[in-house]
């Protein structure tokens, strides 16, 4: 597998860990209480930065998605389904949803914050979609 | 209109193209660089400037900078490796056309290669996790694989706010496939119906393996050269009348919608007023096309089509032979071959030059060229013409 993504810095490691500990966290500017999308790195080279790693509500979105039937890596048996997610804050990031059929997922379609042994996923949130 | 070219393309030459390995990445770059020096009716000594383009998946020193050497290109007076993934090759022209008009040097080369497809097939060179969400590492931790996904997650969004269906994804390929029949050099020519794309396999859906391009080993170069020499060499001069640049960069908030809105349309609207026309005064594209969708969506972006109707007017067959619009008369990256943005710089050459043959387009005014890097981040266009001026 070729990865076109570069070595991992502080600013990986941190979200990466909130992750490991089963924590979705975003940044937020405690001054402004601004939520910042995860593509912006400037606050991290500013040591009196008021932007602090939040836990997320929890709760997003679909903003759009794919379902692989072409098996890039043994680890991940196909078919399953990669979303585009918007938080309920507002950043959005990708991430795998489980517990439901390609076929059932539709864009809007209300998510809620899952852990498994892979780490971060998503799924359905009945409560909303009822 | 306004008159004055910014510069011109002289000379073009190819390696052989291959699905199978052939040569070295450095190997093939030498021989499309020679092939292009005498088209242009130039000698080794004439070059000036190189620039280099290589594959953003490719090892840095497949084509090194000593490329210079190995054709023994002395004293250049511009040398550089252009790094904006698909956008690069035609960012080589536009920087080969500033540096000519700034006394730099006359006569730059220009040369992309790639030698995705190994003995063992070329099924892995592009299976690249693409970061999308800012995280480094994330995507492939996610499982988000392959550069088909990404365009996948694209062409998904664009379906749900345009009502765009996979019929229309398989029109695209189909007028492409209509072209390749047409080009001797097309890798692909067998006639394709709406039903073969349907039963294509599905790779990342909505993107089946019809929608994905057609990667091959090989390298095109070009010559660029200063307006006033254009016509000296023995091919009809291919002006450069405008050129242009979008890169609008990602927020990952809600609101951005870098699936639909790229920066396409920010370098087309550049490229326009540099050569003062207006889209509806481009007579033919040439458009990096690595997935279906991304064909569209150029139409939209570069302003062709109105949002949201770009499928239904290639559905009806304006793209296709004998169409108001040609779009990728080679066969662009689908059904013609894959070599990232030379496929579309080297085929509008060909087109504004007469050189066609049996896809030859009837109109070659004003052919627009488009190279697109990254998951539609990085945007690059030409405008070409065989005209001196375009009143």
């Amino acid at each position: 597998m070729t990865v076109m993504q570069s070595q991992y810095d502080q600013y990986d490691q941190e979200f990466l860990h909130h992750i490991e500990c089963m924590e979705l966290r975003i940044p937020v500017d405690e001054t402004s209480q601004k939520v910042l999308g995860l593509h912006a790195r400037y606050w991290r080279v500013d040591d009196a930065s008021a932007v602090r790693w939040i836990r997320a509500i929890g709760t997003a979105t679909v903003v759009s998605y794919v379902e692989f039937h072409r098996q890039y890596a043994k680890d991940f048996p196909v078919p399953y389904v990669v979303a585009l997610v918007e938080l309920t804050e507002g950043p959005r990031l990708l991430a795998r949803l489980v517990g439901i059929d390609g076929n059932d997922v539709s864009i809007g379609m209300p998510l809620k914050v899952s852990f498994d042994e892979r780490g971060l996923a998503f799924q359905a949130d009945l409560a909303v979609t009822r | 209109m306004k008159s004055t070219p910014i510069a011109a393309i002289s000379g073009i030459g190819f390696s052989k193209l291959s699905r199978q390995p052939i040569g070295t990445t450095r190997e093939l770059a030498g021989a499309a660089v020679l092939a292009a020096i005498a088209d242009a009716g130039l000698k080794i000594s004439d070059i000036d400037g190189l620039l280099i383009n290589r594959s953003p998946v490719a090892d840095f020193e497949e084509l090194p900078l000593r490329l210079q050497n190995d054709l023994q290109l002395r004293d250049l007076g511009l040398l550089a490796a252009i790094d904006s993934e698909g956008s690069s090759a035609l960012q080589m022209i536009q920087y080969a056309a500033m540096s000519i008009k700034q006394g730099l040097a006359k006569n730059v080369v220009c040369v992309f290669s790639d030698t995705p497809v190994k003995a063992n097939g070329g099924g892995d060179a592009f299976a690249i996790a693409m970061p999308l969400t800012g995280i480094e590492g994330w995507e492939l931790q996610q499982g988000f694989l392959g550069a088909s996904a990404a365009y996948a997650l694209a062409a998904r969004r664009h379906m749900a706010l345009y009502g765009t269906t996979s019929e229309h994804l398989g029109a695209y390929a189909i007028s492409c496939r209509k072209w390749a029949a047409l080009n001797p050099q097309a890798f692909l020519k067998k006639p394709l119906t709406i039903d073969d794309y349907l039963a294509s396999p599905m790779v990342v859906a909505p993107l089946r393996m019809l929608d994905c391009c057609y990667p091959v080993n090989g390298a095109i170069a070009v010559i660029v050269t200063g307006v006033s020499q254009a016509g000296e060499g023995p091919r009809a001069p291919v002006y450069v009348h405008g050129m242009g640049q979008g890169h609008r960069g990602r927020s990952g908030m809600r609101g951005d919608a870098p699936e639909v809105h790229t920066g396409a349309q920010q370098a087309g609207e550049q490229a326009y007023r540099s050569a003062g026309v207006q889209s509806a005064d481009v007579t033919a594209c040439q458009f990096y096309d690595a997935f279906s969708y991304v064909g569209l969506l150029a139409l939209e972006e570069y302003g062709l089509c109105k949002r949201g109707e770009a499928a239904d007017f290639v559905a009806d067959g304006n793209t296709a032979p004998g169409g108001t619009l040609p779009v990728n008369t080679g066969g662009g990256h689908l059904s013609g071959f894959y070599l990232q943005g030379v496929t579309p710089l080297s085929e509008g050459v060909i087109q504004v030059r007469g050189a066609g043959g049996e896809r030859q387009v009837e109109n070659n005014d004003l052919i627009l060229v488009t190279g697109t890097g990254g998951c539609l981040d990085y945007h690059t266009c030409l405008l070409l013409s065989p005209h001196l001026s375009l009143e």
